[in-house]
């Protein structure tokens, strides 16, 4: 499991999570889902480029593979000192070595509207960007989604019809470009390390003090778009779904060989539970990151 | 900023709120987005102090929504754009209508 986030002790501004590959590559398949939602589904080169299945959210079912047994004492050392991958961590050394970190965790740059361009070395997260945003471009006024995935994310600015469609002709194409941009951040995050063969490694996930925001929000869009998916509707239901995941995680680790047991839906249901409780596990800890920092800077200056 | 409603008498008729009634950000529950995301939310877009946000939070959860900024329309709308981009559901609504 998932280490949370917590500050660097670098001192570099960072916060630093550690995953296991599997996990990485779980959110990055559910992040170009939702970018693919927000780009609507005729974007073109999105499939070939992202590598993603053309129905979102239908998931490998080698899951089992990335997710099940990996202990969470198997993670906090295990970062940078091992593996092909770790000379490869561009952007801070985790195990307290002296390297200094390299590129742009130095510098404060703010991001704004740039933030994207921080990783410009991710030309593949740029060249997606540019696609979904073409694509957007050419839609002359948008209308009301009909996905109610879509809908959570881009959802109506007044009870008043008129009002929300007002609203939404002139905040739908910022929002989804906001939304697109972060969530593509976060991919180009997660595939900074290589992969590791090794599924119980879990290797570092850093993200700058100044992107935290974004990257916390990509991960509340991912939620919102599987508790939709979820038929989560309410504050009960969100508390099955924990109950649910937790059970069926239990019963799996009890039963060492344990590929035969689910049934279609009850995998489906429990794939997109644990993401949903992977996602939140690691925006509550970098929100808790966040809120730390912010609390500090408003003691130092009133 | 107050969080209170702005006391009106009943009127369903939006046409007949005063034109100088504020505008309203409400923030409505939902069971997705974590409390400390939404407190976070408040206290570094809106600036509120810790305890208010905290307030505020609490008030969506318990009652359903709440009233978290108001003023001119402008500025509404840019929150409650603000707060979709944030992935809260936000809505617009005139004092009193």
């Amino acid at each position: 499991m998932a280490q949370p986030f917590a500050l660097s002790p670098l001192g570099d501004n960072t916060y630093v999570a550690y995953l296991t590959t599997g996990e990485r590559l779980f959110i990055v398949r559910a992040a170009a889902d939702v970018v693919e939602l927000l780009g609507e589904e005729d974007v073109p080169g999105m499939d070939d480029s992202l590598g993603m299945s053309s129905d979102p959210f239908a998931f490998p079912t080698n899951f089992h593979d990335d997710f099940s047994a990996s202990d969470a004492g198997a993670g906090a050392g295990a970062g940078a000192g091992t593996g092909a991958g770790a000379g490869e961590v561009r952007r801070a050394e985790t195990d307290g070595d002296d390297d200094a970190p390299t590129g742009d965790h130095s510098d404060d740059a703010p991001t704004g509207d740039h933030s994207a361009d921080a990783h410009a070395d991710d030309a593949h997260a740029a060249e997606n960007l540019e696609r979904v945003l073409a694509a957007l471009s050419t839609q002359e006024f948008p209308f009301a989604p009909t996905d109610p995935a879509v809908r959570r994310l881009l959802p109506d600015a007044s009870l008043n019809p008129e009002i929300a469609a007002e609203f939404r002709k002139f905040t739908d194409f910022e929002l989804r470009e906001q939304k697109v941009q972060r969530l593509l951040m976060l991919s180009g995050l997660l595939t900074e390390v290589d992969p590791s063969s090794d599924d119980n490694e879990h290797l570092p996930l850093v993200v700058r003090a100044d992107e935290a925001e974004q990257i916390a929000s990509a991960l509340g869009d991912i939620r919102l778009v599987l508790g939709e998916r979820l038929d989560l509707h309410s504050d009960e239901e969100a508390e099955r779904l924990h109950n649910f995941v937790m059970t069926i995680q239990e019963e799996l680790l009890e039963e060492s060989e344990g590929d035969d047991e689910l049934d279609e839906d009850t995998e489906r249901r429990y794939i997109m539970g644990i993401l949903f409780e992977l996602a939140g596990y690691l925006q509550e800890s970098l929100v808790e990151c966040l809120l730390t920092d912010l609390r500090a800077r408003r003691r130092q200056r009133p | 900023m107050s969080a209170q409603p702005v006391h009106q008498p009943d009127i369903d008729d939006q046409s007949s709120v005063s034109p100088d009634a504020p505008w309203q950000a409400v923030v409505w529950n939902d069971p997705v987005n974590l409390m400390n995301y939404v407190v976070y939310v408040f206290e570094s877009y809106f600036g509120y102090p810790q305890e208010k946000a905290r307030t505020l939070m609490l008030q969506v959860h318990a009652e359903g929504k709440a009233i978290v900024a108001s003023g001119a329309r402008e500025k509404i709308e840019y929150d409650v754009q603000a707060m979709h981009g944030y992935g809260l559901w936000a809505t617009m609504t005139r004092a009193g209508s």
